[in-house]
């Protein structure tokens, strides 16, 4: 059975705007439209099509294309000029943010109200309160005006209470990409969870991938007519393939085809992505790292392998891709289970879903892979506060000079280069030398101004930046100067570099060994306990030039364990 | 399934009674906008719903001033005569100017929800009418503490305000929707209104008014049969004071705010449907 049915529905919209509403023109209008010349433009033309119930409609279009105006044409907001709109049961949607909300009232007051809107009486209302709060994540500002909420927050309200009223027929219009990762995860699945549960929806978007995740069907739009509809599937290849042009085979395929692919002799089982904690996770911030974790299961010796891993915005841009083949050489597959990481970041990328395909396949084979998921993990990057916009981050610094002194600061109080603009920004200060250094017990206080953590390597730091200092007292009985140090575990070549007290350079080093192995610097004898700022200065300046995606910064730099005076 | 797009089959009463029904099925939505009215008017004011009683006070204090201290008015017992005016006619004026910004002060709304349209302007109206109503009785039991002389007449007390309520409600209906397509109505409103409140008995009698013919009627006649504010406020003080009801104006009152009431729900149901493309 039908739960819409839009018969030859046409609107159309008059452009009068600019001229306003004279009375001139209200005076014609009263006596028919003669004589009036207004510019008719028609928003939807000759649109039919039926959604059954239980069933997910899909509705794309580029801007102004007429999506929307079919959701405002069900939700009885405008009404159309020619044709028949039918529905079976209630429709409530999600048209705008904060639609039909008060900026006065509290968020309590507004669900009262919305419900109202749409038929729910209060006693009900009151029923379904306590699960639209905890939906909306919204417990301590509940009795705040809405006026003062973010839009997020507009949007986490009303997204939860078209939820939770649970309409016959649920209108989303694509709201989902405001709020933060975690609650745009949340919705996505509640979505998913709509569609499982039967339940009859149309999704207005321009996402190709989220339509094809939540709709059976979909409708295509084009000024205003039915370019295409049909599986969502056949709707969305037509749909990427016009809008992009001849269409890169990679992305085209990414994006339509099922999401599993080849049936060789090692499968990936398992796959999931880890914050900096351990903890499994889909949501990340800017500059924040993320480990991906694949487990794949074998039969049999399998020879060379190599693990790839692509990551795509959500609109099918193909951001990167990286494999095992880059670094380490083919991986030997020996039968059983066995587990892949990657290290991801810090990642530089702008707020937005995206999503990881996973492929295992044999060296020189890679179009025809062993084992493929596409798709098969998604990843939401935040938007941290006041933070980036964009759809990418770009380390950088701020210098500004005051207006009377009409010069940037000198090289000497400059901003001095930082090896990880993004994660420092985010973690420890770096700005003043650590008194001292003793990675095996201060490794977490001191990071930065060329300092570096070791990936996966305590009790050590690494210093990667061209110079790096440590501020330290010498007492009065002693002379020494220990460096306790060795090259990284990743670098394949002897570290050379210079060591300076007070700016003056004292001695030259050179560290080859993976084994820590101490520096020994006799220093100038003193008759009181004096502070000496001890420089490193590395022979060959090494910056991560690929900051961020690269995750294999861990051959650069000297790692130390200790620098003391004895 | 429903057809929602095509308009009504139905005609004359069955179209009446099916408007009716509609808004009836929205009553809670009625409810809760009138309590958000009431809510929102004196949000963030130190003295909230005092104000609805306090405003009338101080307005009448006003008059009492300029009227019973400048020019030496011998009308008997003034402060009653005059809250007993004033309190419909704030209701009133209120309700013309409330509904004329109720469509296109909620585009917010009127784009992303349905609901009769009728509602908006009928909350703002309503909730004129709860705060009206409070003042009314509190005037009654100032009456009656001072053991001012009522008359039974007062019985028909309720069926004025009701009767009141009618027109502003029809009033109000046809100022809104008449302002989405004509927003040079808001101004002219301000000046009628004004126009409107010297025209009407609420701070003089019309013995006061020398009566002069004009256009082969007297002025009396012409303010009091074209001016249904007129006989209301005189009907107000009338059964309060006089034990009088002039049952002849309040019948012609009556067919004009039923006419104004049928003019302005006929408008909302004709035109709300375009509110959402021009709001």
């Amino acid at each position: 059975m039908p739960a819409v049915r839009f018969t030859g529905v046409s609107k159309r919209f008059e452009l009068t705007h600019s001229r306003g509403r004279s009375m001139f023109s209200l005076l014609l209008a009263a006596f028919g439209n003669a004589g009036m010349d207004v510019e008719q433009f028609w928003a939807l033309q000759d649109v039919s099509f039926t959604v059954e119930q239980g069933e997910t409609l899909g509705i794309i279009g580029r801007n102004g294309s007429g999506k929307s105006t079919i959701l405002k044409l069900l939700s009885r907001t405008l009404r159309p000029d020619e044709g028949k709109i039918e529905v079976a049961g209630s429709v409530f949607g999600l048209l705008e943010l904060g639609a039909g909300f008060h900026p006065d009232l509290t968020g309590r007051e507004n669900i009262f109200l919305n419900g109202s809107f749409l038929g729910v009486g209060h006693k009900e209302m009151g029923r379904l309160y306590p699960e639209i709060v905890e939906f909306s994540e919204l417990e301590r500002f509940i009795d705040t005006p809405i006026k003062h909420y973010s839009s997020g927050m507009y949007m986490r309200l009303g997204f939860s209470i078209a939820l939770a009223v649970k309409p016959d027929i649920l209108l989303i219009d694509e709201v989902l990409a405001v709020g933060d990762a975690a609650f745009a995860r949340k919705c996505y699945d509640a979505l998913a969870e709509v569609k499982r549960a039967k339940r009859t929806m149309l999704f207005v978007s321009h996402d190709p991938i989220q339509v094809r995740r939540f709709c059976n069907q979909v409708i295509w739009i084009e000024e205003g007519r039915i370019r295409s509809y049909g599986p969502a599937r056949d709707v969305i290849q037509e749909y990427l393939q016009s809008t992009r042009g001849p269409v890169t085979t990679d992305v085209h395929r990414a994006l339509t085809d099922p999401a599993e692919e080849g049936d060789g002799p090692v499968k990936i089982v398992q796959s999931v992505l880890l914050d900096e904690n351990g903890a499994e996770t889909h949501s990340a911030l800017p500059g924040k790292t993320v480990t991906l974790r694949v487990r794949y299961e074998t039969e049999r010796y399998l020879g060379d392998v190599i693990f790839g891993a692509a990551l795509r915005r959500s609109d099918g841009l193909h951001v990167y891709e990286t494999s095992t083949a880059e670094r380490q050489g083919p991986v030997s597959v020996q039968p059983g289970f066995g587990l892949v990481e990657c290290r991801l970041g810090p990642l530089p990328l702008g707020p937005g879903a995206y999503h990881i395909s996973l492929a295992i396949w044999r060296e020189g084979e890679r179009m025809s892979p062993l084992h493929l998921l596409r798709n098969d993990l998604a990843l939401f990057m935040g938007k941290p506060r006041g933070g980036h916009r964009g759809t990418t981050v770009i380390p950088h610094q701020w210098r500004v000079a005051a207006a009377d002194s009409g010069a940037l600061p000198s090289v000497d109080n400059a901003i001095k280069p930082q090896p990880d603009m993004i994660s420092s920004s985010m973690s420890v200060p770096w700005s003043t030398p650590p008194e001292g250094l003793n990675m095996g017990r201060r490794e977490e206080e001191y990071l930065g101004d060329g300092w570096h953590p070791v990936e996966n390597w305590p009790p050590a730091v690494r210093w990667i930046g061209r110079e790096a200092r440590v501020v330290l007292t010498q007492d009065v009985a002693r002379g020494t100067l220990v460096i306790s140090a060795c090259r990284p575990m990743h670098a394949d070549r002897p570290v050379q570099g210079k060591v300076t007290v007070n700016g003056e350079e004292i001695t030259n080093f050179r560290v080859s060994g993976i084994d820590f192995e101490d520096i020994v610097i006799p220093l100038d004898p003193v008759n009181e306990p004096t502070r000496l700022e001890i420089g490193l200065v590395m022979e060959a300046t090494f910056v991560p030039a690929t900051v961020g995606i690269d995750p294999d910064t861990r051959e650069l730099g000297l790692a130390i364990r200790e620098i003391r005076i004895e | 399934m429903r057809v929602i797009t095509e308009k009504s089959e139905a005609r004359g009463l069955s179209a009446i009674a099916g408007a009716f029904r509609e808004v009836a099925s929205f009553s809670e939505l009625l409810r809760t906008m009138v309590i958000r009215d009431l809510k929102l008017r004196y949000r963030n004011s130190v003295l909230g719903f005092l104000w609805s009683l306090l405003s009338p006070l101080l307005m009448t204090l006003v008059f009492i001033l300029v009227f019973k201290v400048l020019t030496q008015t011998d009308i008997t017992n003034y402060p009653v005569f005059l809250m007993a005016g004033l309190l419909p006619w704030i209701f009133t004026q209120g309700s013309v100017a409330g509904g004329l910004h109720s469509v296109t002060s909620n585009a917010n709304l009127i784009n992303k929800v349905y609901f009769p349209r009728e509602l908006l302007p009928l909350s703002v109206v309503l909730a004129g009418f709860v705060q009206f109503v409070i003042a009314y009785i509190l005037l009654v039991a100032v009456l009656l503490a001072f053991r001012i002389e009522l008359h039974a007449t007062i019985v028909f007390l309720p069926l004025i305000m009701l009767l009141n309520l009618v027109f502003a409600a029809g009033l109000a209906m046809v100022v809104a929707t008449v302002n989405v397509f004509f927003r040079d109505l808001q101004h002219l409103v301000e000046i009628g209104l004004l126009a409107w409140f010297f025209l009407t008995p609420i701070f003089y009698t019309l013995a006061i008014v020398p009566n002069t013919s004009f256009l082969g009627l007297d002025v009396h006649r012409w303010v009091f049969s074209l001016n249904p504010m007129a006989t209301l406020v005189t009907d107000y003080r009338y059964v309060l004071t006089e034990g009088y009801l002039p049952i002849r104006h309040t019948a012609v009152t009556l067919v004009m705010a039923l006419f104004l009431f049928g003019l302005g729900w006929y408008l909302m149901r004709r035109y709300s449907y375009r509110f959402a493309e021009i709001v």
